[in-house]
Parts: C-alpha cells; structure tokens; sequence
C-alpha cells in the first residue's frame, strides 16, 4: 500500500496527512497553506481551522490566521493553545498596525529594513530582504543570526541546518545549537512514514483526538470484495 | 488506407471494408480522409445495419490488435459517436486482457454521458482487477468527473478505484507522474505538484515521460496561484525550456521571478545543500499579491492619468435576486434620475439577460444593452497577466471598458468588483475610485478562497493610493473590515447607511392586511423576512418562537423568504406540533403585505452587513427585535424603535419577544416612530444626498440623528 498510509486518507480531495506532517515536523509555513487546503473540507474544517491559526501564527501569516479564526466560531470554546498562541501574537498585531499606518515611506530603510520585519514577524519578507543586500551585509553575523531564526521560524530546517553548517565559523558567537538541533530533529520527521507522523500528532498534539475522530468520521464504507 | 485501395461507394460499402483495416499491419493504416469518412459512415449508419455490420466485420477479421487501438484513438479525435462506441465494446470483447480497449471503452462512454454503463464497466473491471496504470487512472478520472457531472455514486465503488490505482501505480516506473495526475484531478494541487516534481527528479533522462510530468506540473501550477509555493517546479520547467499551454501565464511568471529577484547573486545562499535554490526569495511570491506590488510600486510610476468625462461608471456582482443586488439595482436608478452625471454605466461580473443575474434589471431601470458583462474571454497582457487567472480577464475587460468609457468616478460594489475594479481603474488612470462593502469581513461569502485570502493585502496596498476610498454599509461593517486588515480606520472609510425607496403600492394598512392573508385581526403576530440560510439562524428564530407560544398561544409566527434550510425549518416546526401557528409562504414578491401584518419583527443573524429587512420592517411601522450581529444595531433607535437581545439563546430572545409585545404602549410609540426614523435615516433621498456629499468630497456622510 502507498507509503503506508489508508487510501481512505490519500484518496481524499484534501492534503490532510500532509498537513498533519507538516505540523509534526514544525514546518509551519509549509503547514499554514496545507491546513488552509484542508479548511474547503468540511469532514476536517474545525481540525484545519485550529491547526491552520497554529501553523499561520507561529510563521508570523496573521493575515491568515485571522481567515482561521472564523472557522473557530464553530467550536464550542477556542482551544487553550490557539488562545495562548494568539494572546502572544497580539502585540505583533499591534505593531503590525502601527507598520502599516506610517506607510511605506515611514519603514525602516536599508540595512534595519530585515531588523524590522523580524520584530513584526514578517520572517518570509525578512528572508527575501535578507538575501538581496550586498554580500557584506548579508553575510554579516547579525544577519545571518536573523535569517537563521527566520528559517527558524518558518520551519525551513534544512535551510537552516545548512546555513549552520557552511556559515558556522561566522554564526559561532551566537548560541544557535538549540535552535539548530530542533532543526535536525524535526526534519528527521520529514523522512518517517507517514504514518507514523500521525501516530505522534495523535498522541502529542492538542488536537490529536478530534484528528483521530475525523479520520473516524470520514471513513467510507468498507470496500466490498470482487 | 493505402493508396491503391479502392474507393468507398457507400457507409455500408465503406464499413464492409473494416476487417481489412483491422487486420491492418502499422505500415498499412487508414489515411486521413479514410478516417474522415469512416467516422462519417459511424455517423450515417442506420444502428441497425451498423452494430452487424461491426459484428461481422469484427468477427470475421484476424484483428491485428495495434491496429484497431489506432483506429479508435483517431476515430476518438473527430469525435465521440455511438457507432464509435459500438465498434470499442466490440473490440474489447474480442481482446478482454488488453486494457487499452477499456481505457478507450471508458472514453467513449464518459463523452457521451452513458455514465451507467460507465459504472457498470468500471464495476467489471475492478472485479476482475485493474492492470495498468493507464485504465486504473481512467477509472478515478471517470468517477470523479461523473461525480462532478451530478452523478450519484457510490463511496464504495470510488474507494475500490482508488485502492486499486494506488496499487497499480506503486509498481509503475512512472508512479508519480500518475500520482501528480491523480492529485490534479482531485483538485489537490499542493500534492499533485509534490508529485510531479518527484517523477520529474526520479525519471531517467532517456524516460519520454520525464519532461512530460514537468510540463503537466508546471501547466498545474501556472494555472494556480502560488507561485511562491510552487516555485520549484516552475523554476526547473523554465530551466529545461519546457513549453507550456499557457504561454501569456508563463510570460508573466518569468516577468514575476525578474521583479522579486531570478537574477539576483545569492552568493552561497543559492546553493546550500539541500535547500531549493531561490525558494526562500519566491516564497512571498503568489497572486494577486505581487500583481498589487508591481502595479503599484513600478507601474504606477509613469502612469498618465487619463482625462475623465462627466461619467459614473458602477461595477457589480450581478442583478441576481439577493438584498445587495437589489440595494445596487436601486441605487443605479437613483443616481440615473438624479442627472448629477452625463452618463451612468453599469458593469457586472456576471449578467445575462432573462438569467438569475437579471432578476433586478427592471428595477435598475437599465436595458440590458446599458449593461457591460465583463465575461473575461480576452488574454491579459502585463501586468495584468499578472493576477489569478479569472480575476486577471475581469480585470482585462475593465480596464479596456474604463479606458473607453474615461469615467471620472468608478463605484465599485463589493469585494470582487471592488478588486476588480480598483485594480483596472489605478492601471487606467482613473482619478477617484470608491469600494463599497456591504457585509461583515468577507471571508466565508466568497467562493474563491484564495483570493480572499489575499484580501487584506490587496487593500492594504490599495489604500495607499490616493485613488481609492471606501464605503461601508454600517459602522460594524467599516470596522470589522479595518480589524480584518490590520489597519486603522482612517479618513479613507466613510459609513454610508443604504437607501430605500417606497414600496410600489405604498404600505398597506394593517387590519387590510391581515384581512387578505385571513390573518385574525388582534393575533399578535411576529415575523421574519430572510433567505433560509445558516447566517440567519433559521431554528434559533423558531426555538425563540416556540418559546414565545409557551407564554403567548395565540401568537402567529411567519418565517417569509426560501433558502437551503427552509424545509428544515419546516421539519423542525412539524415536530414541535406547531404547525398551525406558523406560516411559511416562501419567496414572495409583495414583502411589504406581509411585514404590515406584523406586530414585532425579529432577527436571529449571526453575522450582517446592514440588515436591510430591519430598515424595511421599520418602514413599515413594525419594530424590530434582533441579535448583535454586525450593523444591526445601527438600524433601529434603541429601545425607541427595536431592541437588541442581550444574547442570542432562544431564551433571551424570546423573553425579549414577549416583553415587546405583550407592552401596547410601547408598541404603539415603536410603530408611529419607525416609519419616520427608517425614512429620515434609510430613505432613497439620505442615502443620495450622502453619496453625493461623499461623491463630491464634501464632509463624511452624515451621521443619524439619533
């Protein structure tokens, strides 16, 4: 059988073990626009929209997360780990506001212009920032420091695993064996079975049980025999 | 045909002559024109004569197997026709183990919509175990397609195909480049890419099916709008110089990886092991956002406005029977007879006359010859080729309308056309463009969720413009929209309350009323005008109710309007045994008889732009009772002309209910001020007088009196 995994599950309209993968493994900008393929089935919706405002929050997509937040009105109370998760991106909200109204005139210019972006969690614009400035500032330790957390944060492990590996000697001076080490574990992830990625999210995840029961719900019936 | 054969005298003649193709060997194929009248014969044939005829032609032959594939594969290309069907099912009878004539059986049979059939055969083969990934993805392809075509069937069958697919294609050298097909077909693009990029990677450069999977994978994505996401693919087509389907798509891709940076020097960046070279720099690239920063951050820059004629040019959804179509219809009327402009043009997303989409064509006052339908049936050019695929035609279409017409205002009513519109009036150079909103946070109206996902940005940017201003229904409206974007209210959103006009007939008295409708003149009657829909909350409003005959058993309910919840809501008030004291008339053109025969009006939303069956229940002299949803609260005076129900449990609203209704006295003063509080805030010459003051860039609308 493909990868291990029920056809019942790959055979559906929606990525829904993809998503699940991609939550495990931390891959948060990855996972955002999953669960956001995920959201159009309605078998999944309330499992998308609180695992969608967890991947969108965590890589700095509020935008997005507030698309999420509408499919939570259908659940009885918002789980506790979207509301811790969304209480701390609050002031990033705030921020964001007081960003968007100085126009654009009024952003940090030049070499600030990455500093910027990563206060107010816009890792994926920060990364592109990053990357176009002239070669001594873009490999300078301070950027490289932010580009590493960014990748961090958008769950890009192996960018991050081998910006450490070929940049180490400039990224020394900045204690990222934790962050990198996560890195590796989580993209170890990535090569498990599928199966044993939902297997870890029903087990660890907050939202493992209700997974666990729209798998359930979503079973068709069983196949009759030739 | 070979060149000495003879010619064909007739289709039977012509027929007669299949056994000798059959046997045909490769060399020795039909031509052309041969195949032209042989699939002109399948035409013409009496069925009769033609289904022996293929009999016989069948049996007697020794059919070389290659060639009858060939001349069903070519008979398919001119067309599907029940003798070429006949001719397949004859054919594969005679060589059941060779899946190619089921895989051109199912064809045939898809195309000419003998879906039954379709099923039945699907049914044998799976019995007898799919063989090749060709018919297993055949198979899949045909359900989900029929499926889409309204047939009914079963999850059984549809989990049996798709086991079997997986199987087979487990052992194919070219799994995924089927997988990326299956995903495709299942609409799950994000999956299928993942899959063609795979068969891409893992296909020998001698395997024909390698650069196919490239092409199909690249054609999934350029039709898509993730550019960013699905960079990889569209990076390593552009680098194998694969073509594509979509030439102009691919031409705007390649312009959109020039502006955020393909040629950039990454340095070592490009090539950290196992990371995709450049996909951290697309990874912010998808549609309609880079449309919006290219049309404003380089476009805009050497755009020559155009010089406006005294003309208003609206934009719209359509003139479908819905509150907002009806509030558009009005207002181009409105504005027609004001004569404040030389012209007034209307410009909708979908219309066609005597369709749904016209249902309010008389009521705008429009011929369906004033109206442009902007159908998208044009290529765009950049930048528009820039944006989604249907969204980028909209946007072709008006901006060549905007450049002919050269309005000096563009009105445009709703998120959709509000994109639409703002886009193609910035690109054309129109001086003043105004969005008008008329619900709460758009996000589960739209059909298109990509798009509204990308709707906060859009704006975002779209105000920055000078250009551009907003207008929304009600207060809540504004600032629910200014929350969504993460922005704040500036003096850019104006609150600009719709306006009604009278109905034909004016309001009829309510004793009459009741009279007609052989309603008892002293019930207490409480009704509802809406679409049964699950925003509405169609069983809390009858919860509510049955609360409210619990302490009134006299009271009369009538739940006026249709929808997909209305025979539920019928179901539900049957089980209740109450029946006999609620009315369901359903869709009905005299709305204003009805709300006249009403002592309360109540509302169970949960989420409303401006209620416009509040404003009209007022109009009629009914006070109203609602939720907190949206801008409901700013239709009424509170307390004075309708109350606000503290929460929404059927509870609460049906100790509200019975409170308004059981106090005459209050009632009373709630009828004589509503009629006049709807008028002086709602009425057609408000809401005028306000667009023309925002129009005009007098001072924000006015705000109500009360």
């Amino acid at each position: 059988m493909n990868a291990g995994v029920d056809p019942v599950l790959l055979n559906l309209r929606t990525p829904v073990v993809d998503a699940v993968c991609a939550t495990v493994g931390g891959q948060w900008f990855e996972a955002a626009d999953l669960w956001f393929e995920v959201y159009r089935d309605p078998r999944f919706r309330l499992l998308a929209a609180q695992c969608g405002a967890e991947a969108s929050l965590y890589a700095g997509l509020l935008d997005l997360a507030e698309y999420f937040y509408l499919g939570l009105g259908d659940l009885a109370a918002t789980p506790d780990f979207v509301i811790a998760l969304k209480e701390k991106n609050a002031p990033i909200r705030s921020a964001r506001m007081a960003y968007y109204g100085r126009g654009r005139d009024g952003h940090a210019k030049g070499p600030d212009a990455g500093a910027e972006l990563m206060r107010l969690h816009f890792y994926r614009e920060a990364v592109r920032r990053f990357l176009v400035l002239a070669p001594a500032q873009r490999d300078s330790p301070p950027t490289l420091v932010m580009l590493a957390r960014a990748y961090a944060m958008l769950g890009a492990h192996a960018s991050l695993i081998a910006l450490h590996e070929t940049r180490g000697e400039v990224l020394e001076g900045a204690d990222l064996t934790p962050m990198v080490e996560r890195a590796r574990r989580l993209l170890a992830r990535q090569s498990d079975p599928p199966i044993k990625n939902m297997q870890r999210f029903q087990q660890q995840h907050p939202a493992g049980p209700l997974f666990t029961t729209s798998v359930e719900d979503a079973a068709p019936p069983p196949a009759a025999g030739p | 045909m070979t060149a000495s054969a003879p010619p064909v005298a007739g289709p039977a003649e012509f027929l007669e002559r299949l056994s000798e193709w059959l046997e045909a060997p490769a060399a020795e194929r039909p031509d052309a024109a041969d195949l032209v009248a042989l699939h002109q014969a399948l035409v013409d044939c009496d069925p009769a004569v033609l289904d022996d005829v293929i009999e016989r032609g069948v049996a007697g032959a020794r059919v070389n197997a290659g060639a009858a594939v060939g001349l069903l594969e070519s008979e398919a290309a001119l067309g599907f026709t029940p003798g070429g069907l006949k001719l397949a099912d004859t054919l594969a009878g005679r060589f059941e183990d060779d899946e190619r004539f089921a895989d051109l059986q199912l064809r045939f049979q898809f195309a000419l919509g003998r879906h039954q059939a379709l099923f039945r055969l699907i049914e044998r083969l799976l019995d007898r175990g799919l063989k090749t990934a060709q018919v297993a993805y055949r198979v899949v392809r045909s359900i989900n397609r029929s499926k889409a075509a309204d047939q009914t069937i079963g999850e059984t069958l549809r989990y049996r195909a798709a086991t079997q697919f997986l199987d087979v294609v487990e052992n194919s050298a070219e799994r995924d480049l089927w997988l990326g097909r299956y995903y495709r077909e299942m609409a799950n693009t994000i999956v299928g890419l993942r899959h063609y990029l795979a068969a891409w990677e893992s296909l020998p450069d001698d395997n024909a099916f390698k650069a196919v999977a490239l092409g199909e994978g690249a054609d999934l994505a350029l039709s898509g709008d993730r550019w960013g996401r699905d960079a990889p693919i569209l990076l390593r087509a552009r680098e194998a110089e694969i073509g594509s389907t979509l030439p102009w798509r691919a031409q705007a891709v390649e312009r959109a990886f020039d502006y955020v940076g393909a040629g950039h020097d990454l340095g070592p960046h490009a090539n950290l092991p196992g990371t995709q070279v450049y996909s951290h720099l697309f990874s912010m690239l998808g549609t309609p956002e880079i449309a919006f920063d290219y049309l404003l951050d380089e476009t805009l820059r050497s755009r020559v406005p155009y010089e406006p004629v005294d003309c208003l040019l609206m934009f719209g959804t359509s003139l479908a029977g819905g509150g907002m179509e009806r509030i558009f219809a009005n207002s181009y009327r409105a504005v027609s007879a004001a004569g404040a402009f030389e012209r007034v043009r209307m410009a909708l997303l979908n219309f066609a006359p005597g369709a749904p989409s016209a249902f309010y064509l008389a009521e705008s006052g429009a011929a369906a010859g004033d109206i442009t339908a902007l159908s998208g049936q044009g290529v765009p050019e950049f930048p528009v080729s820039l944006l989604p695929i249907g969204l980028g035609r909209r946007v072709w279409d008006a901006y060549q309308l905007i450049l002919r017409e050269r309005p000096r205002i563009v009105h445009a009513w709703n998120d959709l056309p509000g994109i639409v519109a703002a886009y193609a009036g910035l690109l054309a150079g129109c001086p003043r463009i105004f969005v008008h909103f008329h619900h709460m946070r758009a996000i589960n109206l739209s059909s298109d969720r990509n798009l509204v996902r990308s709707y906060p940005y859009c704006y975002r940017r779209l105000l920055e413009r000078p250009e551009i201003e907003l207008l929304f229904v009600a207060d809540a409206s504004a600032n629910d929209y200014a929350d969504w974007w993460s922005v704040a209210r500036s003096a850019k959103f104006h609150r600009l309350f719709n306006g009604f006009a009278e109905p034909e007939g004016g309001i009829p008295e309510r004793a009459a009323a009741r009279r007609a409708f052989d309603l008892p003149p002293d019930a207490l009657i409480m009704g509802a005008v809406f679409r049964f829909h699950a925003v509405k909350r169609p069983l809390l409003w009858i919860e509510a109710a049955r609360a409210v005959h619990q302490a009134l058993p006299n009271a009369i309910f009538i739940m006026v309007g249709d929808g997909a919840l209305w025979e539920e809501a019928r179901a539900r008030v049957a089980a209740l045994g109450l029946e006999a004291v609620f009315h369901f008339p359903g869709q009905v053109k005299n709305v204003a008889d009805y709300l006249a025969c009403f002592d309360l009006f109540m509302l169970t939303s949960s989420s409303e732009g401006l209620p416009n069956s509040l404003v009209e229940a007022q109009l009629a002299g009914v006070p109203v009772l609602a939720t907190d949803a949206g801008g409901a609260r700013e239709t009424f005076v509170p307390g004075v002309t309708g109350r606000l129900a503290p929460d929404a449990s059927a509870e609460t609203l049906a100790a509200a209910a019975v409170a308004c209704l059981t106090d005459e006295v209050w009632r009373a003063a709630a009828r004589a001020r509503s009629r006049e509080h709807a008028l002086r805030v709602f009425g057609i010459d408000a809401y005028m007088k306000n667009l023309m003051a925002v129009y005009g860039s007098a001072p924000a609308p006015e705000k109500t009196g009360d």
